[in-house]
């Protein structure tokens, strides 16, 4: 999507009807990074009434590639107002159009929060304690939205066995893929056979990980990337975080490469009232290894099929590797086998 | 034998010219970009040191299957169906066989991928 002289001027148009009062958009920059997404930065004045002032915000919409099981702009708008309602450090949601004659593209327009997400850029230097305790509460505020909640009706219903369900739907994409994956089958079939019972639901974030939250001078300023929300097992949010293949420049930090695992668990125990069982983080922290692996290679696959080459999908088909190892060697620890061949 | 230089040769050079002549001049998404193109070359110059051995996978998985013939994505794909039909004990002898096969392949596409990596704690 371009946003140019013409555009703006409808984009204007839509948001004075928002606003109940004209205004006026001085500034819009595409903002860097987002394979799946486009995001613009927008510098805009309202004129008059109840919202008047000047506001920096952020206007997102589809990029032209889309990846499995995302949710489109539309869900995602709805997400982060369920969470911007239950507390939940977010940019504040102002406006969802689904009205495509406005720009061409399903969009919608956020708050825009300072700091940096990139793993590479947050990881690497010092442990935070504060972070990673503060990241512990986030995520128990996240999970206190649960089924039924107003606003999440489009969310696919609770499955029975959250896990059992996970690991059927990576079985049936690798099988889509045609290519044999005989290590991501081993780790499948150990997580089939420990699936723990998931007694109640929550909304789980499902991408909550370092990479996907702001920093500013070392604080949370907001939690991004909802696309792949819906109904779970908490531990599943729990596991994918501390998960190795998420701490960047930091393996040793088990929370998110930014901070002690205990400071994350005390976090969420202090929030949430609810005691983590640790062996539960392990599991899930296969199965987020799986996960990865398994949307890597759907990635590589765009690559590799021709119809969208791009070097940086390539590369993610080379991720694949070291996840499949990990997988193996966490479950030869748990199945007193060797670590190495 | 071919003359040199050869196509790694050729990689090492290139990817040399890249770091030292033109990756200080660039930021950003440019950076980013060389960086990808950088990593790219490293991959390929790796997988050229003849460190990929499908030769040995297929003996080892013929062993594993109990086949007579068959290559490497067939035998693949015979162990995936092993593998998910679920009759291989946790910790029995044949569950450890199997597991040591797949790290010793796992460990052989790291060697080109990713090589430090389990080298990090």
């Amino acid at each position: 999507m371009e946003l140019n002289a013409a555009s703006i001027k409808k984009l204007s148009a839509f948001l004075s009807d928002h606003f109940a009062s004209p205004v006026t958009i001085d500034n819009a920059e595409k903002l860097s990074g987002g394979a799946i997404q486009e995001n613009w930065g927008l510098h805009l004045t309202v004129a008059g009434g109840p919202d008047k002032g000047d506001y920096d915000l952020v206007l997102r919409c589809d990029a032209p590639s889309s990846v499995f099981a995302s949710h489109g702009r539309a869900e995602e708008f709805k997400l982060l107002q369920a969470a911007y309602a239950a507390g939940v450090k977010v940019p504040k949601p102002f406006v969802l159009c689904t009205d495509t004659t406005v720009l061409g593209v399903v969009f919608f327009v956020m708050e825009r929060m300072p700091g940096i997400a990139h793993g590479h850029r947050v990881t690497g230097g010092d442990k935070n304690p504060g972070l990673a305790h503060e990241l512990g509460r986030q995520l128990a505020k996240i999970h206190t939205l649960t089924p039924g909640v107003a606003g999440l009706d489009f969310l696919a219903p609770p499955a029975v066995s959250p896990a059992g369900t996970a690991v059927a739907h990576y079985r049936a994409y690798l099988d889509e893929t045609d290519w044999p994956c005989p290590a991501l089958e081993w780790g499948l079939k150990w997580l089939e056979n420990h699936a723990p019972e998931t007694t109640e639901q929550v909304l789980c974030h499902r991408d909550f990980r370092t990479g996907n939250y702001l920093l500013d001078k070392g604080r949370l300023t907001a939690i991004l990337d909802w696309e792949f929300s819906g109904w779970g097992d908490r531990m599943e949010d729990l596991g994918w975080f501390t998960a190795r293949c998420w701490r960047f420049g930091s393996p040793h930090l088990e929370a998110g490469g930014i901070g002690d695992a205990r400071d994350f668990y005390h976090g969420y125990e202090q929030q949430s009232g609810v005691k983590i069982d640790r062996d539960g983080v392990f599991y899930w922290q296969v199965m987020a290894h799986v996960r990865w692996a398994v949307i890597a290679i759907s990635q590589s696959r765009r690559h590799v099929s021709g119809k969208e080459p791009s070097l940086e999908l390539a590369l993610t088909g080379h991720v694949v590797p070291e996840l499949e190892w990990q997988v193996l060697a966490m479950i030869s620890d748990k199945t007193g086998g060797p670590r190495h061949a | 034998m071919r003359d040199k230089p050869d196509g790694k040769d050729l990689l090492e050079v290139a990817e040399l010219t890249l770091k030292q002549d033109i990756l200080p001049d660039l930021e950003g998404d440019a950076r980013y970009q060389a960086l990808m193109i950088a990593s790219a070359m490293r991959i390929a110059k790796r997988q050229m040191d003849g460190i990929d051995a499908p030769e040995q996978e297929r003996r080892d998985l013929l062993d594993l299957l109990a086949c007579d013939a068959g290559d490497v994505l067939s035998l693949n794909k015979l162990l995936v169906q092993k593998i998910r039909q679920g009759n291989i004990a946790e910790g029995s002898k044949e569950y450890h066989k199997i597991q040591v096969h797949l790290l010793k392949v796992a460990e052989m596409k790291l060697q080109i991928s990713n090589p430090g990596y389990q080298k990090i704690p």
